[in-house]
């Protein structure tokens, strides 16, 4: 690193800094002034809020971790094993980053009503098909795993695409260094590569975990917006905000925001790093 | 990162130990679809259903389309609350088992709290300043009425001009009125009744109104719609696992205990309805057959003719004399409306089962005048001076015309001879519209006939009033005939009539719609 003998280009970074988080606080001090006091204690002590918030909370870390155990594996193999047309598959992932949240929630919907008509096959092993998709149907649809469902197709690609970046900047040779040391594959993998991709991992699941706990449409989509059953805290502003009751949305919404920053301080002490630091060096 | 392949087993067990085992459709819950601005209302309908019967009910909120797709997506759910025109697409697609009218919405404006742009009439949306957020016509009903209303108005470009914004949902529109990005915005009553502590609520002038059946329009994803009644419906679905249940709330939820709800909630009451498959649910079509009053000819003729370009309906009109026209009625049993000269026709028609009592309107008022010549030459100024030799006498048939049944009446209240009276009379017509043209051609010098006529002959004619006390005014009703075939656009033409806009027109040709 070039040593600056001036502090200018640090004050202008810091100020650049400085100036978007304070707009950010600034909007955020906005929404507190408008919020009363009274629809604030109506919210906080409201039943269905308290599900909402357990619910969102529950379904988005369990949604995290899927995110992760798939996105690790599938995101390893992009980077290291290639083959012809790979970049096929690799341009499937982004669908789910472009694809409008509302039109995957359709999709999954599309998907298990083509159960019923599978079901109505003349083939058997079409039939069993059918089956097991109306019975994941029955599983998710306007229940609260459909809920997590939703989220993960919302979420999972995020992690992917954040841990593809990551393995890519592991150095091979390092695991080819362990492999002629005596280690597998896959043992290559699990004591140099995963431990290497430590910070990537909380970067990718951090990610997902933003995603699926903020994520509506798909959701309300395929679980519904049921009070109390499958309402999580995204719904609940919807909720509020199509019957006029802004302060009461804007309640729920910093309740959101300070669950998000405890969330994402804890995963930054956690891992001792700025986790979104792919080097790993704070 | 050792824990990772725990959590693997871990996870898919969470996940199937969180479906609930499922449960008898006996006792199952009710999943009932609300889409718009329902959904407060129907929660609290719903609260108090499973107090009394103990049936929890889920309810499901997003815009009404996207419930659609979600119906059709999922083939599951047992009610469907929705407002026009949703309940049509919900049949075309084949999941309406049977619906129920429960309440209707009308348009208000809305603006801040205190008024602070001092809106007071439809027609201040159209000043220039004002920053108007209106919802979009893809997305809403709403967007269609708007540009009618304001065409109505006259204010339809001025009133686009300061439009703003367009939003999908009117409850958006009024977020945006709240939060004092736009000075005033047009969206359904009820929508409006939940902002009640933030926004001022001010109706719509009722000539600018739309009417029930006669504004109408067409499209593509709705086929057509009644702008001027927008019913709230609930639907039971064609995918209810749970039939019975699921119409025993929607029975509930248009009850007298549910109006409450949806009075207290700001949507309108209106008549209870049953909607099934077979009902025609576009607006009225087709054709109307009118029997009507000669007399009435100028205003009625008028009337037909813009209530046709506006509802698409062809309207063929019969006109005779009141009596004659009964008895063409009795004898045919064929047409829709009958519109006699006086209410006492309509009253026999309905006495003789010709007529639906219920349906009759009053459509304007009738005032007997003297006409004669212009200058008057014999110097006529009451019903005595008819007596005076040499006045040719031109009389409505008392058979035929309501005219001429009520010229008796007014001989008796003013003592005249019939005898003499009779001696001078030299013409009997079957209408009222023959004196008329009988006095221009100078073939009789006096006649009794209606105000109305006695204008359109100003420029050869002159008028001689009654004394007040003297007179008889005749009421001209309105009423639909046992033998309609076409209800819904018989009630279309008769509010049409009695509508802002048909007493413009009445009040154009020269009838008296205020009783004077």
């Amino acid at each position: 690193m070039v040593r600056l003998k001036l502090p200018f280009f640090r004050i202008f970074t810091t100020s650049v800094l400085f100036a978007f988080t304070g707009a950010i606080l600034l909007f955020l001090l906005a929404d507190i002034v408008y919020v009363k006091s009274a629809p604030l204690r109506e919210v906080l002590s409201s039943p269905d809020f308290h599900s909402a918030f357990t619910l969102s909370l529950i379904t988005s870390v369990i949604t995290a971790i899927l995110s992760i155990l798939v996105a690790v594996p599938a995101a390893y193999a992009l980077s290291r094993f290639p083959f012809k047309g790979i970049i096929i598959f690799d341009v499937i992932v982004d669908f789910l980053i472009v694809m409008p949240v509302l039109v995957i929630g359709v999709s999954l919907l599309v998907f298990f009503r083509w159960g019923n008509e599978l079901n109505a096959s003349d083939s058997w092993l079409v039939r069993q098909a059918g089956a097991a998709i109306v019975f994941l149907g029955n599983i998710f649809i306007y229940n609260k795993p459909g809920i997590v469902f939703a989220q993960f197709f919302c979420s999972a690609s995020f992690a992917l695409r954040a841990l593809k970046a990551t393995f890519d900047g592991i150095d091979p040779r390092t695991e080819k260094v362990a492999m002629t040391l005596g280690c597998t594959r896959a043992g290559a993998f699990w004591r140099i590569s995963l431990p290497l991709a430590k910070h990537g991992i909380l970067a990718a699941a951090v990610l997902a975990w933003s995603r699926a706990f903020e994520i509506f449409g798909a959701v309300a989509i395929v679980a519904g917006s049921v009070r109390g059953k499958t309402e999580v805290m995204p719904t609940a502003i919807y909720l509020e905000f199509s019957i006029g009751r802004i302060e009461a949305a804007l309640v729920i919404s910093l309740v959101m925001i300070i669950e998000a920053f405890v969330i994402l301080l804890l995963l930054r002490m956690f891992s001792r790093s700025n986790v979104f630091g792919v080097r790993g060096s704070s | 990162m050792r824990f990772l392949p725990a959590f693997g087993l871990i996870m898919p067990i969470v996940v199937i130990a969180s479906v609930k085992t499922i449960p008898d459709a006996a006792s199952e819950p009710l999943l009932c679809y609300v889409g718009g601005t329902m959904r407060p209302a129907v929660e609290e309908i719903a609260k108090m259903y499973t107090q009394k019967t103990g049936r929890e009910i889920l309810i499901d909120y997003a815009e009404s389309g996207q419930l659609l797709i979600k119906i059709e997506q999922t083939n599951k759910g047992d009610l469907y609350v929705s407002h026009d025109p949703f309940l049509g697409a919900l049949s075309r697609k084949g999941f309406l088992e049977k619906a129920w009218v429960v309440a209707g919405i009308t348009p208000v404006m809305v603006v801040a709290k205190g008024n602070p742009k001092k809106i007071k009439g439809f027609t201040d949306l159209g000043r220039p300043g004002l920053k108007l957020i209106v919802t979009h016509p893809e997305y809403s009903m709403l967007g269609h009425l708007l540009p009618k209303m304001a065409e109505k108005a006259g204010i339809k470009d001025a009133l686009y001009k300061n439009v703003v914004s367009e939003t999908r949902g009117g409850g958006e529109a009024a977020n945006a009125v709240i939060m004092g990005t736009a000075d005033a915005s047009i969206v359904w009553n009820a929508v409006a009744r939940l902002r009640i502590d933030k926004l001022d609520t001010i109706s719509i002038d009722p000539q600018y109104q739309l009417l029930k059946g006669v504004d109408a329009i067409s499209s593509a994803t709705f086929g057509s719609m009644d702008m001027g009644f927008v019913r709230v419906t609930m639907a039971v679905l064609t995918t209810s696992k749970n039939n019975q249940a699921a119409i025993k709330f929607a029975e509930f939820t248009a009850g007298k205990e549910a109006s409450e709800i949806w009075k207290k909630f700001g949507f309108t009451q209106t008549e209870p309805q049953i909607i099934d498959k077979t009902t025609d649910m576009a607006v009225p079509r087709g054709s109307l057959f009118i029997h009507c009053a000669a007399g009435m000819r100028k205003a009625i003729d008028a009337c037909a003719k813009s209530f046709e370009k506006k509802s698409g309906i062809t309207v063929e009109l019969n006109f005779d004399g009141s009596n004659r026209l009964l008895g063409q009625i009795k004898l045919t049993r064929k047409g829709d409306i009958y519109i006699p000269g006086d209410a006492e026709y309509g009253a026999m028609a309905e006495k003789e089962g010709l007529a639906d009592s219920t349906t009759r309107k009053v459509i304007c008022y009738l005032t007997p005048v003297i006409m004669v010549p212009k200058g008057n030459p014999l110097g006529i100024k009451t019903l005595n001076d008819f007596l005076k030799k040499g006045v040719k006498i031109g009389q409505g048939d008392e058979k035929s015309a309501a005219v001429g049944k009520q010229t008796i009446k007014l001989l008796a209240l003013n003592n005249i001879d019939r005898n003499r009276w009779n001696k001078n009379v030299v013409l009997s017509t079957p209408t009222v519209n023959e004196l008329g043209a009988a006095i221009k051609l100078g073939t009789i010098t006096a006649a009794v006939v209606w105000n109305s006529i006695a204008k359109d002959y100003s420029d050869v004619a002159e008028t001689i009033p009654f004394e007040q006390l003297k007179n008889i005014v005749s009421t001209v009703d309105g009423v639909i005939l046992a033998s309609c075939q076409n209800r819904s656009a018989a009630e279309a033409f008769l509010n049409f009539l009695v509508s802002e806009e048909g007493k413009k027109i009445l009040q154009d040709a020269g009838y008296d719609v205020v009783k004077k």
